[in-house]
Protein backbone atom coordinates (compact mmCIF):
# COMPACT_ATOMS: atom_id res chain seq x y z
CA UNK A 1 0.00 0.00 0.00
CA UNK A 2 1.11 3.07 -0.67
CA UNK A 3 2.44 5.47 2.23
CA UNK A 4 0.41 8.64 3.69
CA UNK A 5 2.12 12.04 3.39
CA UNK A 6 2.40 11.59 6.79
CA UNK A 7 4.60 8.64 6.86
CA UNK A 8 6.92 9.51 4.41
CA UNK A 9 7.71 12.69 6.02
CA UNK A 10 7.68 10.85 9.17
CA UNK A 11 10.52 8.98 7.63
CA UNK A 12 12.07 11.59 5.92
CA UNK A 13 12.67 13.61 8.98
CA UNK A 14 14.05 10.54 10.97
CA UNK A 15 16.35 9.53 8.05
CA UNK A 16 17.90 13.24 7.55
CA UNK A 17 18.63 13.69 11.28
CA UNK A 18 19.38 10.30 11.59
CA UNK A 19 23.11 11.51 13.37
CA UNK A 20 25.28 8.02 12.21
CA UNK A 21 23.76 8.75 8.52
CA UNK A 22 21.07 8.08 6.40
CA UNK A 23 21.91 4.10 5.63
CA UNK A 24 22.66 2.95 9.57
CA UNK A 25 19.14 5.08 10.00
CA UNK A 26 17.46 3.65 7.17
CA UNK A 27 18.01 -0.35 8.02
CA UNK A 28 16.43 0.64 11.26
CA UNK A 29 13.87 2.43 10.17
CA UNK A 30 12.82 0.67 7.14
CA UNK A 31 12.23 -2.43 8.95
CA UNK A 32 9.89 -0.68 11.32
CA UNK A 33 7.98 1.65 9.01
CA UNK A 34 7.57 -1.52 6.36
CA UNK A 35 8.35 0.85 3.54
CA UNK A 36 11.03 -0.04 1.22
CA UNK A 37 13.34 3.61 0.41
CA UNK A 38 13.70 2.54 -2.84
CA UNK A 39 10.11 2.22 -3.34
CA UNK A 40 9.70 5.92 -1.98
CA UNK A 41 13.09 8.03 -3.39
CA UNK A 42 13.70 7.44 -7.13
CA UNK A 43 17.44 6.20 -7.23
CA UNK A 44 19.40 6.62 -10.90
CA UNK A 45 22.67 5.55 -11.96
CA UNK A 46 24.26 8.95 -10.94
CA UNK A 47 22.92 9.41 -7.02
CA UNK A 48 21.13 6.33 -4.92
CA UNK A 49 18.18 7.17 -3.29
CA UNK A 50 20.48 6.69 0.44
CA UNK A 51 22.80 8.97 -1.42
CA UNK A 52 20.10 11.84 -2.38
CA UNK A 53 18.63 11.70 0.68
CA UNK A 54 22.41 11.94 2.17
CA UNK A 55 22.74 15.64 0.18
CA UNK A 56 20.00 16.69 2.61
CA UNK A 57 21.15 14.78 6.06
CA UNK A 58 24.27 17.08 5.59
CA UNK A 59 23.01 20.17 4.86
CA UNK A 60 20.30 19.68 8.08
CA UNK A 61 23.51 19.46 10.26
CA UNK A 62 25.53 21.36 8.58
CA UNK A 63 23.11 24.48 8.59
CA UNK A 64 22.42 24.21 12.24
CA UNK A 65 26.13 23.57 13.18
CA UNK A 66 26.60 27.12 11.69
CA UNK A 67 23.84 28.33 13.97
CA UNK A 68 25.02 27.22 17.33
CA UNK A 69 28.72 28.23 15.80
CA UNK A 70 27.51 32.08 15.45
CA UNK A 71 25.44 31.86 18.45
CA UNK A 72 28.48 30.56 20.90
CA UNK A 73 31.42 31.66 19.11
CA UNK A 74 34.05 31.89 22.52
CA UNK A 75 32.42 28.38 23.80
CA UNK A 76 33.68 27.13 20.19
CA UNK A 77 37.13 28.73 20.83
CA UNK A 78 37.84 27.06 24.08
CA UNK A 79 36.85 23.80 22.99
CA UNK A 80 37.99 24.24 19.18
CA UNK A 81 36.20 23.34 16.19
CA UNK A 82 36.19 19.36 16.81
CA UNK A 83 34.98 19.21 20.26
CA UNK A 84 32.23 21.82 18.78
CA UNK A 85 31.09 19.74 16.20
CA UNK A 86 30.83 16.78 18.19
CA UNK A 87 28.93 18.89 20.90
CA UNK A 88 26.68 20.35 18.05
CA UNK A 89 25.66 16.62 17.11
CA UNK A 90 24.90 15.71 20.59
CA UNK A 91 22.86 18.79 21.09
CA UNK A 92 21.04 18.22 18.44
CA UNK A 93 19.95 15.10 18.96
CA UNK A 94 18.92 15.71 22.30
CA UNK A 95 17.26 19.20 21.32
CA UNK A 96 16.30 19.26 17.49
CA UNK A 97 15.00 22.48 16.65
CA UNK A 98 11.47 22.85 17.88
CA UNK A 99 10.63 26.58 16.57
CA UNK A 100 10.43 28.54 12.92
CA UNK A 101 12.99 30.66 13.92
CA UNK A 102 16.90 29.64 14.01
CA UNK A 103 18.04 31.91 16.75
CA UNK A 104 16.07 29.89 18.91
CA UNK A 105 17.92 26.78 18.03
CA UNK A 106 20.51 27.26 20.34
CA UNK A 107 18.78 28.05 23.28
CA UNK A 108 19.19 24.74 25.56
CA UNK A 109 23.22 24.70 25.08
CA UNK A 110 23.72 26.77 28.34
CA UNK A 111 21.41 23.98 30.38
CA UNK A 112 23.15 21.06 28.38
CA UNK A 113 26.70 21.97 28.90
CA UNK A 114 26.28 22.33 32.41
CA UNK A 115 26.37 18.70 32.71
CA UNK A 116 28.40 17.82 29.78
CA UNK A 117 31.69 16.06 30.05
CA UNK A 118 33.49 19.06 28.88
CA UNK A 119 32.31 21.25 31.90
CA UNK A 120 34.57 18.30 33.23
CA UNK A 121 37.94 20.18 31.35
CA UNK A 122 35.99 23.52 31.62
CA UNK A 123 33.68 24.11 34.07
CA UNK A 124 33.01 27.50 33.11
CA UNK A 125 31.91 26.38 30.05
CA UNK A 126 28.04 26.76 30.87
CA UNK A 127 28.36 30.14 32.46
CA UNK A 128 30.38 30.98 28.96
CA UNK A 129 27.41 29.52 26.93
CA UNK A 130 24.87 31.41 29.54
CA UNK A 131 26.64 34.85 28.91
CA UNK A 132 26.25 34.51 25.12
CA UNK A 133 23.08 33.32 24.80
CA UNK A 134 22.11 36.47 26.98
CA UNK A 135 23.69 38.68 24.35
CA UNK A 136 21.14 37.06 21.57
CA UNK A 137 18.63 37.60 23.50
CA UNK A 138 19.18 41.45 24.93
CA UNK A 139 19.56 41.95 20.85
CA UNK A 140 16.55 41.21 19.66
CA UNK A 141 14.60 42.08 23.31
CA UNK A 142 11.45 44.22 22.85
CA UNK A 143 12.04 48.23 22.82
CA UNK A 144 11.37 49.92 25.93
CA UNK A 145 9.78 53.16 26.47
CA UNK A 146 12.38 54.90 28.73
CA UNK A 147 11.58 57.47 31.10
CA UNK A 148 13.09 60.80 29.81
CA UNK A 149 15.07 63.31 32.44
CA UNK A 150 12.13 65.61 31.76
CA UNK A 151 9.56 62.70 33.32
CA UNK A 152 11.96 62.42 35.84
CA UNK A 153 12.51 66.01 36.92
CA UNK A 154 8.37 65.67 36.56
CA UNK A 155 8.05 63.67 39.49
CA UNK A 156 7.64 65.61 42.99
CA UNK A 157 9.92 65.10 45.82
CA UNK A 158 7.57 63.63 48.20
CA UNK A 159 6.54 60.98 45.33
CA UNK A 160 10.30 59.85 45.48
CA UNK A 161 9.95 57.05 47.78
CA UNK A 162 7.60 55.59 46.04
CA UNK A 163 9.66 55.51 42.32
CA UNK A 164 10.46 51.60 41.72
CA UNK A 165 13.52 51.55 39.39
CA UNK A 166 13.08 48.66 36.50
CA UNK A 167 15.17 46.95 34.26
CA UNK A 168 14.50 47.13 30.62
CA UNK A 169 13.62 43.86 29.24
CA UNK A 170 17.27 44.15 27.22
CA UNK A 171 18.81 43.90 30.80
CA UNK A 172 19.76 40.73 31.96
CA UNK A 173 21.99 39.62 35.07
CA UNK A 174 23.99 37.22 34.91
CA UNK A 175 25.52 35.47 38.19
CA UNK A 176 28.69 33.25 38.22
CA UNK A 177 31.84 32.73 40.17
CA UNK A 178 33.68 32.87 36.56
CA UNK A 179 35.98 35.33 35.29
CA UNK A 180 33.64 35.26 32.48
CA UNK A 181 34.99 38.51 31.05
CA UNK A 182 38.57 37.63 31.50
CA UNK A 183 37.85 34.63 29.30
CA UNK A 184 36.22 36.67 26.87
CA UNK A 185 38.84 39.19 26.51
CA UNK A 186 41.85 36.36 25.91
CA UNK A 187 39.39 34.92 23.54
CA UNK A 188 38.98 38.29 21.68
CA UNK A 189 42.90 38.82 21.99
CA UNK A 190 43.81 35.22 20.07
CA UNK A 191 44.88 33.28 23.16
CA UNK A 192 44.16 29.88 23.83
CA UNK A 193 42.50 28.70 27.24
CA UNK A 194 44.53 25.33 29.04
CA UNK A 195 42.13 22.86 30.52
CA UNK A 196 42.31 24.19 34.38
CA UNK A 197 44.56 21.37 35.62
CA UNK A 198 42.08 20.01 38.58
CA UNK A 199 38.41 19.96 37.56
CA UNK A 200 36.78 20.35 40.96
CA UNK A 201 39.36 23.23 41.76
CA UNK A 202 37.65 25.03 44.80
CA UNK A 203 39.20 28.10 43.25
CA UNK A 204 37.69 29.18 40.09
CA UNK A 205 40.44 30.86 38.26
CA UNK A 206 41.97 30.20 34.43
CA UNK A 207 44.94 28.29 33.72
CA UNK A 208 47.72 29.89 32.77
CA UNK A 209 49.03 30.13 29.22
CA UNK B 1 20.72 50.60 -8.01
CA UNK B 2 17.77 48.17 -6.04
CA UNK B 3 14.17 49.21 -6.75
CA UNK B 4 13.48 47.52 -3.84
CA UNK B 5 14.30 44.66 -1.18
CA UNK B 6 13.11 41.04 -0.18
CA UNK B 7 13.90 40.51 3.87
CA UNK B 8 13.30 36.75 5.25
CA UNK B 9 10.53 36.75 7.16
CA UNK B 10 11.40 35.11 10.24
CA UNK B 11 14.99 37.08 10.92
CA UNK B 12 12.55 40.28 12.08
CA UNK B 13 9.80 38.42 14.11
CA UNK B 14 11.49 39.26 17.21
CA UNK B 15 10.52 41.61 19.80
CA UNK B 16 12.80 44.64 19.10
CA UNK B 17 16.37 45.50 18.52
CA UNK B 18 18.16 47.29 15.94
CA UNK B 19 17.56 44.91 12.38
CA UNK B 20 13.86 46.09 13.04
CA UNK B 21 15.29 49.77 13.45
CA UNK B 22 17.23 49.00 10.28
CA UNK B 23 14.02 47.89 8.61
CA UNK B 24 12.19 50.50 9.19
CA UNK B 25 14.67 52.92 7.75
CA UNK B 26 14.68 50.84 4.52
CA UNK B 27 10.88 51.12 4.26
CA UNK B 28 10.78 54.60 4.49
CA UNK B 29 12.53 55.00 0.94
CA UNK B 30 11.75 51.29 -0.75
CA UNK B 31 9.16 48.88 -1.29
CA UNK B 32 9.97 45.68 0.87
CA UNK B 33 8.26 41.95 0.34
CA UNK B 34 8.62 39.53 3.12
CA UNK B 35 9.70 35.89 2.43
CA UNK B 36 9.73 33.20 4.53
CA UNK B 37 11.16 30.29 5.03
CA UNK B 38 9.24 28.43 7.60
CA UNK B 39 5.62 28.65 6.76
CA UNK B 40 6.32 24.73 6.08
CA UNK B 41 2.85 24.69 4.06
CA UNK B 42 3.33 21.35 2.96
CA UNK B 43 3.78 19.85 6.27
CA UNK B 44 1.37 17.09 7.88
CA UNK B 45 1.97 19.20 11.43
CA UNK B 46 -1.21 21.96 12.22
CA UNK B 47 -0.36 25.23 10.78
CA UNK B 48 1.99 27.10 13.09
CA UNK B 49 -0.89 29.32 14.31
CA UNK B 50 1.67 31.82 16.82
CA UNK B 51 3.99 32.05 13.97
CA UNK B 52 1.17 33.15 11.68
CA UNK B 53 0.11 35.22 13.96
CA UNK B 54 3.83 37.26 14.18
CA UNK B 55 3.83 37.18 10.71
CA UNK B 56 0.54 39.10 10.78
CA UNK B 57 1.85 41.78 12.91
CA UNK B 58 5.54 41.80 10.75
CA UNK B 59 2.80 42.38 7.65
CA UNK B 60 0.95 44.95 9.60
CA UNK B 61 3.84 47.07 10.46
CA UNK B 62 5.60 47.11 7.06
CA UNK B 63 3.04 46.85 4.86
CA UNK B 64 4.70 44.76 2.23
CA UNK B 65 4.31 44.91 -1.35
CA UNK B 66 3.55 41.09 -0.94
CA UNK B 67 4.33 37.77 1.35
CA UNK B 68 5.89 34.57 -0.10
CA UNK B 69 7.04 31.24 0.97
CA UNK B 70 7.84 28.01 -0.62
CA UNK B 71 6.05 25.27 -1.83
CA UNK B 72 7.08 22.67 0.27
CA UNK B 73 7.51 21.31 4.28
CA UNK B 74 10.15 21.88 6.34
CA UNK B 75 9.60 19.69 9.61
CA UNK B 76 6.78 16.99 11.30
CA UNK B 77 6.51 16.18 14.93
CA UNK B 78 7.31 19.57 16.20
CA UNK B 79 10.74 19.15 14.87
CA UNK B 80 11.61 22.12 12.54
CA UNK B 81 14.37 20.64 10.06
CA UNK B 82 15.19 23.66 8.35
CA UNK B 83 15.61 22.59 4.99
CA UNK B 84 13.28 22.81 2.07
CA UNK B 85 11.70 19.60 1.50
CA UNK B 86 9.98 18.99 -1.78
CA UNK B 87 6.48 17.20 -1.73
CA UNK B 88 5.88 14.07 -3.36
CA UNK B 89 3.95 15.37 -6.27
CA UNK B 90 0.52 12.89 -5.12
CA UNK B 91 -3.45 13.81 -4.96
CA UNK B 92 -2.99 13.83 -1.05
CA UNK B 93 -0.19 16.17 -1.12
CA UNK B 94 -1.99 18.50 -3.70
CA UNK B 95 -5.36 18.70 -1.83
CA UNK B 96 -3.53 18.85 1.68
CA UNK B 97 -1.47 21.74 0.42
CA UNK B 98 -4.21 23.79 -1.12
CA UNK B 99 -6.11 23.72 1.85
CA UNK B 100 -3.24 24.82 3.58
CA UNK B 101 -2.37 27.81 1.78
CA UNK B 102 -5.98 28.72 1.87
CA UNK B 103 -6.30 28.91 5.33
CA UNK B 104 -3.06 30.75 5.41
CA UNK B 105 -4.31 33.30 2.84
CA UNK B 106 -7.44 33.72 5.17
CA UNK B 107 -5.18 34.40 7.66
CA UNK B 108 -3.42 37.02 6.56
CA UNK B 109 -5.79 38.72 4.23
CA UNK B 110 -4.42 38.43 1.13
CA UNK B 111 -2.87 36.34 -1.34
CA UNK B 112 0.62 34.53 -1.23
CA UNK B 113 3.09 34.04 -3.52
CA UNK B 114 4.53 29.89 -3.22
CA UNK B 115 8.06 29.61 -4.36
CA UNK B 116 9.55 26.43 -6.37
CA UNK B 117 12.37 24.65 -4.62
CA UNK B 118 15.65 23.51 -5.22
CA UNK B 119 15.67 19.51 -5.08
CA UNK B 120 17.67 16.70 -5.00
CA UNK B 121 15.40 13.87 -4.41
CA UNK B 122 11.97 12.88 -6.29
CA UNK B 123 9.58 10.38 -4.90
CA UNK B 124 8.49 7.28 -6.59
CA UNK B 125 5.47 7.57 -5.58
CA UNK B 126 4.95 10.96 -7.49
CA UNK B 127 1.91 10.95 -9.92
CA UNK B 128 2.38 14.98 -11.27
CA UNK B 129 5.16 16.34 -12.70
CA UNK B 130 6.71 19.06 -10.75
CA UNK B 131 5.26 21.80 -13.13
CA UNK B 132 1.91 20.46 -13.05
CA UNK B 133 1.99 20.19 -9.52
CA UNK B 134 3.12 24.13 -9.15
CA UNK B 135 0.54 25.05 -11.81
CA UNK B 136 -2.88 23.33 -10.17
CA UNK B 137 -1.64 24.38 -6.50
CA UNK B 138 -1.50 28.17 -7.69
CA UNK B 139 -4.23 27.82 -9.85
CA UNK B 140 -6.58 25.67 -6.96
CA UNK B 141 -5.22 27.73 -3.94
CA UNK B 142 -5.43 31.39 -6.25
CA UNK B 143 -2.32 32.06 -4.99
CA UNK B 144 0.70 33.82 -6.65
CA UNK B 145 3.77 32.29 -8.13
CA UNK B 146 7.52 33.54 -6.92
CA UNK B 147 9.26 31.41 -9.84
CA UNK B 148 13.11 30.55 -8.92
CA UNK B 149 15.04 29.85 -12.29
CA UNK B 150 18.03 28.64 -11.37
CA UNK B 151 15.87 26.34 -8.53
CA UNK B 152 14.64 25.18 -12.61
CA UNK B 153 17.55 24.82 -13.66
CA UNK B 154 19.21 22.91 -11.11
CA UNK B 155 16.33 21.01 -10.64
CA UNK B 156 16.29 19.89 -14.64
CA UNK B 157 19.84 18.40 -14.05
CA UNK B 158 19.13 16.88 -10.78
CA UNK B 159 16.21 15.21 -12.18
CA UNK B 160 16.69 14.95 -15.67
CA UNK B 161 13.73 16.52 -17.49
CA UNK B 162 13.93 20.01 -19.96
CA UNK B 163 14.17 23.02 -17.80
CA UNK B 164 12.49 25.01 -20.81
CA UNK B 165 8.87 22.38 -20.89
CA UNK B 166 8.80 23.61 -17.38
CA UNK B 167 8.59 27.45 -17.79
CA UNK B 168 6.22 26.78 -20.40
CA UNK B 169 4.24 25.31 -18.27
CA UNK B 170 3.86 27.66 -15.53
CA UNK B 171 0.23 30.18 -15.81
CA UNK B 172 1.46 33.23 -16.95
CA UNK B 173 -1.18 34.93 -14.65
CA UNK B 174 0.53 33.88 -11.60
CA UNK B 175 3.64 34.96 -11.80
CA UNK B 176 4.50 37.95 -9.80
CA UNK B 177 8.29 37.62 -9.09
CA UNK B 178 11.35 35.60 -10.16
CA UNK B 179 14.63 34.55 -8.11
CA UNK B 180 17.99 34.18 -9.50
CA UNK B 181 20.71 32.93 -7.84
CA UNK B 182 24.42 30.71 -8.57
CA UNK B 183 24.87 27.57 -7.65
CA UNK B 184 27.28 25.06 -7.02
CA UNK B 185 28.23 22.25 -9.22
CA UNK B 186 28.51 18.94 -7.35
CA UNK B 187 29.48 17.02 -10.60
CA UNK B 188 26.65 14.45 -9.98
CA UNK B 189 24.48 16.81 -8.91
CA UNK B 190 23.96 20.96 -8.70
CA UNK B 191 23.61 22.60 -5.19
CA UNK B 192 21.88 25.25 -5.02
CA UNK B 193 24.33 26.92 -2.93
CA UNK B 194 23.40 30.77 -3.52
CA UNK B 195 27.24 31.67 -2.98
CA UNK B 196 28.53 31.93 -6.46
CA UNK B 197 27.66 34.20 -9.65
CA UNK B 198 24.31 33.51 -11.90
CA UNK B 199 25.81 30.76 -14.47
CA UNK B 200 25.08 31.74 -18.36
CA UNK B 201 22.45 29.04 -18.84
CA UNK B 202 20.33 30.15 -16.05
CA UNK B 203 20.72 33.70 -17.43
CA UNK B 204 19.51 32.30 -20.62
CA UNK B 205 17.04 30.54 -18.89
CA UNK B 206 16.06 33.81 -17.27
CA UNK B 207 15.91 35.35 -20.87
CA UNK B 208 13.10 32.42 -21.94
CA UNK B 209 10.95 33.55 -18.33
CA UNK B 210 11.00 36.72 -19.54
CA UNK B 211 9.64 36.55 -23.10
CA UNK B 212 6.97 34.14 -21.39
CA UNK B 213 6.20 35.95 -18.38
CA UNK B 214 7.21 39.20 -19.06
CA UNK B 215 9.30 42.24 -16.86
CA UNK B 216 8.73 40.23 -13.67
CA UNK B 217 10.30 41.97 -10.62
CA UNK B 218 13.82 40.12 -9.96
CA UNK B 219 15.67 39.45 -6.76
CA UNK B 220 19.15 38.14 -7.03
CA UNK B 221 19.96 36.04 -3.81
CA UNK B 222 23.15 35.75 -2.51
CA UNK B 223 23.46 34.71 1.36
CA UNK B 224 27.36 33.62 1.34
CA UNK B 225 30.58 34.75 0.15
CA UNK B 226 28.60 38.33 -0.61
CA UNK B 227 30.27 40.64 -3.21
CA UNK B 228 30.21 44.59 -1.93
CA UNK B 229 26.94 46.07 -2.50
CA UNK B 230 28.53 47.86 -5.49
CA UNK B 231 28.81 44.79 -7.00
CA UNK B 232 25.22 43.57 -5.94
CA UNK B 233 23.18 45.96 -7.86
CA UNK B 234 25.40 45.64 -11.10
CA UNK B 235 24.18 42.27 -11.12
CA UNK B 236 20.60 43.09 -10.49
CA UNK B 237 21.32 46.07 -13.08
CA UNK B 238 22.14 43.31 -15.71
CA UNK B 239 19.15 41.06 -14.54
CA UNK B 240 16.81 44.76 -15.92
CA UNK B 241 18.75 45.22 -18.87
CA UNK B 242 19.19 41.85 -19.96
CA UNK B 243 15.47 41.07 -19.17
CA UNK B 244 14.46 44.52 -21.42
CA UNK B 245 16.77 43.18 -24.56
CA UNK B 246 15.25 39.56 -24.44
CA UNK B 247 12.23 41.24 -24.79
CA UNK B 248 13.21 43.47 -27.78
CA UNK B 249 14.81 40.37 -29.47
CA UNK B 250 11.28 38.51 -28.73
CA UNK B 251 9.29 41.38 -30.09
CA UNK B 252 11.07 41.85 -33.24
CA UNK B 253 10.90 37.86 -33.58
CA UNK B 254 14.37 36.80 -32.78
CA UNK B 255 14.08 34.85 -29.95
CA UNK B 256 17.47 33.38 -29.00
CA UNK B 257 17.11 29.65 -27.69
CA UNK B 258 18.19 28.68 -24.33
CA UNK B 259 21.11 25.72 -24.43
CA UNK B 260 20.36 22.46 -24.14
CA UNK B 261 16.38 23.45 -24.84
CA UNK B 262 14.36 20.92 -26.90
CA UNK B 263 11.77 23.23 -28.07
CA UNK B 264 12.44 26.40 -29.63
CA UNK B 265 11.34 29.35 -27.93
CA UNK B 266 9.24 31.03 -30.30
CA UNK B 267 6.73 28.21 -29.88
CA UNK B 268 6.02 28.77 -26.24
CA UNK B 269 2.69 30.40 -26.31
CA UNK B 270 3.90 33.20 -24.94
CA UNK B 271 1.98 36.01 -22.36
CA UNK B 272 4.87 38.53 -22.62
Amino acid sequence: MQPSLKEVQGLLKRLIAAPEGVAAEESRAGALLGHELNGLIRGDERLSAIERLTIYQRSYFLRLLECLKEDYPAVRKVVGDDSFRELAAEYLRLHPSDHTSTFQVGRFLPGFLQDHRLSASWPFLGDLARLERALIDIFHAPDDVLCSADEMRAVPPHKWPLLRLQTSAAATILDSEWPLDNVIDRLNRGRTLAPPRAPANLTPRLAPK
Amino acid sequence: MADWFEVISENFMVGGGRPLEVLESIREHYPIVLHGVSMSLGSTDALNREYLRDLVRLARRFNPAWISDHLCWTGVGGHNLHELLPLPYTDEALRHVIKRIREVQDILGRPILIENVSSYLEYSISTFREWEFLASVAKEANCGILLDINNIYVNAFNHGFDAVRYIDAVPCDRVIQFHLAGHSDHGKYLLDTHDHPIKEQVWQLDDHAVRRFGLTATLIEWDDNIPDLGALTQVADQACDRARAALMRHRSGDAAQPEGSARPAQTADSCA
